[in-house]
């Protein structure tokens, strides 16, 4: 009989859960631990941030479902690892501490034999001084913090009714941040809900990102093939924006948010402030912060994890150059070159290097997005590892036959706006790799027969179609396991 | 700083456009908008369900290649 941990139950880890209990017989037991009772959609919390989704719309509570799948739920944080057990016992476990209503605060050690990380990650707002909710800007990285951004949005629109002209800032909140897709989603749905109220005289709109050029998203940016050329994101991304009336600012490092007021520092050298209204501003990410101990109860957290507090896998993480990276540094089982039955899924893992080009200012500045890990290959690594794990488990054999390298992986992303089967309109974009490969595609990096950018209402029926099949998905419903990650 | 409080840092069109400015010599100026033609075709509910199709098979073909 053989424990499995699953830590975390987000899109991940909820997954990696998912296909370990379909995979493995009854006489193993899969044990999940979250902090909260929920799972959520998290590409729809934009739809909650302007207001067309409530909260319960795009999250349900994971008791039920695990209950009827029989997997053991512990509403919990991790607080620490002991991956080689304690002096009187050789046996792993994790020390988890309650945070439900009935049990808040109580520990336990949940011994495992495999354990998969899929903590997600920290929202590390205090990265940047004054950034996030309950400081000078707004989030919709949760639903909680996407349904607080509706209500001060909505306080704004109120506000431009009465006459008031008002400037929006949205785009990414530190230097290094990530996740530009979500936060171009939500200036492009912004955009919408003011011209839907007529607003748009009244609206000055403004993204900031970190981003060389508009489009690169954390992976380098894309080339694809529209009207007989073959473009880069950045005039597909630009093109948007300007079809929106958004204006931008690129190469810029947040470093500072004051009340109305916005620092940043961009690939030049130069400090500049903006001043704003609204600012939804996306913050970097980091590990949840969980250390590791050694039998003796010696702290080991450096070997699990590395200096951003996120798990090293099986990636290349010797320093290179720019040039000198290929797809071959990116991991592909996702375990833990320090115990082999620990692994870690969608955020939870430490990629070997950037994507983009790492960029500095003249002072020293690392203005560059850290790569992007969205939900399509979040869900497909935890799949991945979750099979692996279960192969390993049935055999008795640890042969890891399932692969997913982002190298190797691509990705779809759908920025929409607008709500409705009628009233949205949608950029898509799908790459193929996620991380270019150079070696086998010399020219574009990606193979651009995969590749697409167009706009339009399809998009958004995409999005919406997903939003729904991938809430069935995750509960569990009549061949879940048939709609793909 | 300018007279709506808002800090001058780069060349961004400004919010009312005077009669006398070139649009042209501003950032969003340049990128391809899209003309009523296009603009018509992206609503067309016809076209758009052939284009739902389209993207969703190759959003498919993506999935079927990322896993190994």
């Amino acid at each position: 009989m053989a424990d499995v941990l699953v830590m975390g139950a987000g899109i991940s880890g909820h997954t990696a859960a998912a296909y370990l209990r379909r995979k493995l017989s009854r006489k193993h037991k899969v044990i999940v631990v979250s902090p909260s009772a929920y799972f959520q959609w998290v590409p729809s919390n934009i739809w909650v941030g302007v207001g067309k989704m409530g909260i319960d719309q795009v999250r349900f509570g994971l008791k039920r479902v695990y209950d009827r799948w029989g997997i053991d739920f512990r509403q919990a944080k991790a607080t620490g690892i002991f991956p080689e057990g304690k002096s009187e016992s050789g046996r792993p476990f994790v020390r988890i501490e309650y945070t439900d209503d009935t049990s808040r605060g109580k520990a336990e050690d949940i011994h495992y034999d495999y354990l998969i990380n899929a903590t997600g990650p920290k929202l590390n707002f205090s990265a940047t001084e004054g950034l996030g909710p309950g400081k000078f800007t707004h989030s919709v990285c949760s639903c909680d913090h996407a349904s607080a951004t509706w209500e001060a949005l909505k306080a704004c629109f109120s506000r431009m009714e009465n006459g008031e002209t008002l400037r929006f800032l949205i785009g990414t909140g530190h230097a290094t941040a990530t996740c530009q897709g979500a936060a171009f989603e939500y200036a492009l749905n912004v955009a919408h809900q003011i011209r839907e109220r007529n607003l748009q005289d009244k609206a000055e709109i403004t993204w900031i990102s970190n981003e060389y050029e508009l489009g690169d998203f954390g992976m380098g940016g894309a080339f694809i093939k529209k009207g007989g050329y073959i473009i880069p994101t950045k005039v597909f991304s630009e093109s948007i924006f300007a079809e929106y009336g958004i204006k931008w600012i690129k190469r810029a490092g947040v470093f500072r948010v004051d009340e109305g007021i916005a620092h940043y520092e961009t690939l030049d050298g130069a400090k500049n402030s903006i001043a704003f209204d609204f600012a939804m501003l996306i913050p970097p990410f980091a590990g949840v912060g969980l250390k590791a101990f050694d039998r003796s109860g010696e702290e080991i957290t450096s070997k699990l994890f590395a200096a951003n507090g996120l798990m090293k896998v099986d990636a290349d993480y010797s320093a290179k150059e720019f040039e000198e990276w290929s797809v071959g540094d990116w991991p592909s089982t996702y375990q833990s070159p320090a115990f082999p039955n620990i692994f870690a899924t969608g955020i939870a893992f430490a990629p070997p290097h950037q994507i983009s080009k790492p960029l500095k200012s003249p002072g020293g500045t690392l203005i560059t997005p850290a790569p992007p890990r969205t939900g399509m290959p979040s869900g497909v690594i935890g799949k991945v590892v979750a099979l692996n794990i279960a192969a390993s488990i049935e055999s008795g054999k640890a042969e890891f036959r399932h692969k997913a390298s982002m190298g190797k992986m691509g990705a779809a992303c759908v920025v929409s706006a607008g709500y409705g089967m009628l009233k949205g309109n949608a950029a898509t974009m799908t790459v193929f790799p996620i991380v270019p490969d150079w070696q086998k595609y010399p020219e574009w990096g990606r193979d651009l027969s995969y590749t697409v950018g167009e706009a339009g209402l399809a998009g958004h029926w995409i999005k919406l179609f997903l939003h729904y099949m991938f809430l069935y998905k995750a509960k569990g419903n009549p061949l879940w396991w048939m709609i793909p990650e | 700083m300018d007279d709506t409080g808002m800090i001058l840092y780069c060349n961004l069109m400004p919010l009312k456009m005077p009669k006398n400015i070139v649009r042209a010599y501003y950032d969003e100026s340049y990128p391809p908008v899209p003309d009523k033609r296009t603009l018509f075709w992206r609503k067309n509910i016809i076209w758009q369900a052939v284009r739902f199709v389209y993207l969703n098979l190759k959003i498919m073909r993506i999935i079927v290649g990322g896993h190994s």
